[in-house]
């Protein structure tokens, strides 16, 4: 692998939560590594981790919660422990977030194109408020926004929740930022919006090149638009691999579950069968059990696996898994 | 078949919108528009349809949450929208509701027991000891553990609470559960534990359900058959398989081609793309409600609505359906 | 066989899931009320106060009903540690007693107007039309009046007495309760456990006892503690103005008003009084305060 085709590399990210009831490990010595132009999926369910690293890497993990470990480089900066400053001008900039709710990343009391507007006056001092409108006009068209003029002075709750999403792609990608993150960008619209929403995304992504983080829990969504995938569980990342290696020969026994146990829309299944699950829940972070976390809902679990912590074994072709299977 | 165990005719759900001053009625919202179906004993019917389409203002309008605003449907004979209170109140140990948000569904304040043994206090005169055993026996049917029963909501996980609600719904022994995105609030590696539990207590004492879901796939792994909501209007309605095999309506046929598929192969195929936003349900288009997104989209559609047609045990409406 | 296996429940699995928080609501309410030094004082000066009206008859070193007109105007000294008044009373004597008449204007009139305001506040909110419009327009036309002259309309055409503050100070406070659990009420009603106790059928009366009342706990609470300074301060204005308690009675207020006329000779006679007034009515308030904070999660849901 080529070092400078790396935009943002991870390395054994731990950001912890302090609370008065224990040590809460939300993201657990995690490794990620996104190339340019590429579309990178972090899959797992709710308090898996995955949003955790998101706002790790946008540095915005309020207390009780810590970096306590690692380091996350970003165009050869190391991002962990850096200015505010700084950060606040990588931040909108170079790095752009788009979140579930856009309802709550959006100002209610100013018109939506005047926020965007404003993204873009922060990071450029020299444009003309004039300039920085038609941009922004521009922006809007470009996402599929109708009538860009009009909407350009519409306030945020007039608008649908597929064309809010819209207005905060139009934000995230009008600095031209190097890398997006978006977390669970679509879990709040509807099925014909969602596809509009991701086919945007796409189009967008190979237009302007850039690098895309997928933080989501549907794995329809990683199948259609990913090409690299990590499945987190409990902090920790347990399978990564090419998207088409992670479907076609999941190697985990969380990831081969997952995989069996979704229904499909595109396929009949015998319902006399009963749909494949994995047993149990997710393991509370406070008490983590012991060995590999997800040993009590594993159908394989043997004794080695209450005990010890697996290793990522590199099982080649870039596949990397957590599993005792694989560790000797 | 087997025989119906509800008809459902005409029924109209209308809310009035008072934003104006002085509580002025400025408009209203047809949630549920002239929709008539049968639904027969033991099978899941589904009802789809993306937000503000009306399909948990129909489920909670027939098990008479919401009062409807015209139309009938029959329970085993007896019009519900008709009945006194009193009988209603007799008639709601047939029907229950199990809800989508687990953390909304349960009073926060009540033990898990009594949450559980409330509809046996209204409805039965059971002893203590006869209520404790009937609670634990739920709570085992459902895959709670008995000692839990004296603990409080806030301390299970979304799972475990949709579980608690489905012991509550079952507590009576009704024939009729309105399942109102029963899953779509849950984990991944949940949704299939609850959907399991759902199928082997339908198989076990012989339910009836009205699957209420905007996730396609779950619908079709799950129901027998579908009916497909847009803006207050049933679109099609048919046998599951069928539905999904070669969809009538153009709406259907988008709505099941919109939801991903977790298959990285199928990307490459062209997908279909429905464009345009839903419209407001307080000013539906005319015509057909959905020809300002539908991509075969002809003058009538635009000013006459389609009568609905019949296609062997399916129905379907629109002038134009896909045959 | 996998429907079979699946529905079979792992022992292990159930008990995997033991961990989750097993804090009940008051535990996690004092836990967060505990770091609150605030609210951990004004509930000592509560518990103070409280003790020192049970007790009065055992701690205050003079008779406070005594009158001895050699001993007028005693500056505070060792003898009387607050001094005395135009009638050669101890006021320290008399303060302490005082704190039984202001527990008692504190807690009865809010006992009062908190019930009344829920029952009325309940009803409104769960049955709303033409019962909601009728509640809620008497509340808004008690609400408008200026309270303190509402009281002392009351004052006037009832008499000067105990039972008449009680009543006076009842019928201004409720509709502000009535306001609060109305709206509280409104935003239960449609709440999903409230839509499945009608599904279940059970009868309007009890899913408000049973399903909406103990979910308004955390804003009464809050109401409450805020409530009682409100009537002793309404107790301490009536008096001061001559329609409340009544001489020899040692209501603080009627103290503060009763040394007035002597505030530059003897101000310990006006002060002292007033002194306790703010102290035991700032205590309730960073009460109130700290309870609003640790009840916040609460609050929000």
């Amino acid at each position: 692998m080529r070092e400078d085709n790396t935009i943002l590399e991870i390395n054994n990210l731990k950001t912890y939560f302090y609370t008065d009831k224990g040590v809460v490990p939300a993201v657990d010595d995690v490794s990620i590594k996104v190339k340019k132009g590429q579309i990178v999926g972090i899959v797992g369910e709710s308090g898996c981790g995955k949003s955790m690293t998101s706002l790790s890497i946008m540095q915005l993990i309020a207390p009780p919660g810590k970096i306590a470990g690692g380091e996350i480089r970003f165009d050869q900066k190391n991002l962990v422990g850096i200015s505010k400053q700084e950060m606040r001008s990588i931040r909108g900039n170079e790095i752009s977030m788009i979140f579930q709710e856009p309802m709550t990343s959006l100002n209610p009391v100013y018109p939506v194109g005047k926020q965007v507007a404003e993204t873009l006056l922060l990071h450029n001092a020299n444009m003309t408020k004039a300039e920085a409108k038609r941009k922004v006009i521009e922006m809007f068209a470009m996402v599929g926004i109708p009538e860009p003029e009009k909407r350009y002075s519409v306030y945020p709750h007039q608008l649908s929740g597929g064309l809010r999403q819209r207005v905060m792609i139009a934000m995230a990608l009008i600095c031209r930022s190097k890398l997006l993150i978006a977390d669970e960008p679509t879990t709040a619209l509807d099925v014909t919006i969602e596809a509009q929403i991701l086919k945007l995304m796409k189009n967008l992504q190979a237009e302007i090149d850039t690098s895309i983080i997928m933080i989501t829990h549907n794995l329809g969504i990683v199948a259609e638009m990913c090409d690299y995938v990590y499945v987190m569980y409990a902090g920790k990342i347990m399978e990564q691999a090419d998207v088409f290696d992670l479907f076609d020969n999941p190697k985990h026994p969380y990831t081969e579950g997952l995989l069996k146990s979704i229904p499909r829309r595109d396929v009949h299944q015998n319902k006399s069968k009963g749909l494949y699950s994995i047993e149990g829940m997710v393991p509370n972070m406070l008490q983590l059990p012991r060995g590999c976390r997800f040993h009590p809902r594993c159908e394989y679990a043997v004794d080695a696996c209450r005990e010890v912590e697996p290793q990522l074994v590199d099982m080649g072709n870039d596949h990397l898994v957590r599993c005792i299977k694989y560790n000797q | 078949m087997d025989k119906p165990l509800m008809q459902v005719r005409n029924v109209k759900k209308y809310f009035p919108v008072d934003k104006g001053l002085f509580g002025k009625k400025t408009g209203t919202v047809h949630a549920v528009d002239d929709i008539s179906f049968d639904v027969y004993e033991k099978e899941t019917l589904a009802i789809v349809g993306e937000s503000g389409c009306g399909k948990s203002t129909l489920g909670r309008t027939l098990i008479r949450l919401l009062d409807a605003t015209e139309g009938t449907a029959h329970f085993e004979g007896r019009d519900i929208f008709s009945l006194s209170q009193n009988e209603l109140r007799q008639l709601r140990k047939e029907m229950q509701i199990i809800f989508q948000d687990p953390f909304a569904s349960l009073n926060p304040r009540m033990k898990v027991s009594d949450i559980i043994a409330e509809p046996l206090i209204t409805h039965e005169s059971l002893g203590k000891k006869e209520r404790e055993d009937r609670v634990a026996e739920l709570m085992e049917l459902v895959g709670l553990r008995k000692a839990y029963g004296s603990r409080y909501p806030h301390m299970f996980s979304g799972g475990q609470r949709q579980r608690i609600g489905i012991a509550r719904a079952l507590a009576l022994h009704p024939k009729f559960i309105v399942c109102d995105e029963p899953v779509s609030a849950l984990d991944v590696s949940i949704q299939s534990q609850i959907i399991n539990l759902l199928q082997k207590l339908q198989e076990q004492n012989n339910l009836t359900y009205l699957f209420i879901s905007h996730d396609l796939s779950v619908v079709r792994y799950f129901s027998d058959r579908i009916g497909v909501m847009f803006l207050g209007k049933m679109m099609e309605l048919g046998p599951t398989e069928e539905v999904y095999r070669q969809p009538l309506h153009p709406y259907t046929k988008f709505l099941i081609a919109a939801a991903p598929v977790p298959d990285p192969r199928s990307r490459n195929q062209e997908k279909l793309i429905l464009e345009g936003d839903i419209p407001s349900p307080l000013r539906p288009p005319s015509g057909c409600r959905f020809h300002t997104r539908c991509p075969y989209v002809q003058d009538i559609c635009k000013s006459k609505e389609p009568e609905i047609q019949q296609f062997d045990g399916r129905s379907v409406a629109c002038h134009f359906p896909l045959v | 066989m996998n429907l079979a296996r699946n529905l079979m429940l792992k022992k292990e699995v159930i008990e995997a899931s033991d961990e989750l928080v097993k804090e009940t609501f008051w535990q996690d309410v004092f836990r967060s009320l505990k770091k609150d030094r605030m609210a951990i004082t004004g509930g000592i000066v509560i518990l103070l106060f409280v003790l020192m009206a049970i007790f009065a008859p055992w701690i205050a070193p003079h008779d406070p009903y005594e009158v001895n007109l050699d001993n007028q105007f005693q500056k505070p000294g060792l003898e009387h540690w607050l001094g005395t008044d135009m009638f050669g009373r101890d006021v320290l004597s008399r303060i302490i007693y005082g704190s039984q008449i202001s527990l008692l204007i504190g807690l009865v009139p809010s006992m009062i107007t908190m019930s009344i305001g829920i029952v009325l506040g309940i009803v409104a909110g769960y049955f709303g039309r033409r019962t909601d419009f009728v509640i809620m327009t008497i509340s808004d036309m008690v609400l408008s009046f200026p309270s303190l002259l509402l009281a002392m309309v009351v004052m006037y055409t009832l008499g000067a007495s105990l039972l008449n503050i009680f009543i006076a100070l009842s019928i201004v406070g409720w509709a502000g309760t009535a306001r609060v659990v109305r709206a509280q009420t409104l935003s239960l009603k449609n709440k999903e456990f409230v839509e499945a106790a009608r599904a279940v059928g059970v009868k309007p009366y009890i899913i408000m006892l049973r399903h909406i009342l103990p979910n308004c706990i955390p804003q009464l609470l809050v109401l409450f503690t805020l409530e009682i300074p409100g009537s002793i301060l309404s107790e301490a204005s009536l008096s001061f103005l001559g329609v409340g308690a009544q001489p020899p009675a040692s209501s603080w207020g009627l103290m503060v008003s009763n040394g007035k006329e002597f505030l530059f000779n003897a101000p310990w006679v006006a002060i002292a009084p007033g002194i306790a007034i703010l102290v035991i009515v700032l205590a309730f308030n960073f009460l109130g305060d700290g309870l609003r904070d640790a009840l916040d999660p609460y609050l929000k849901q």
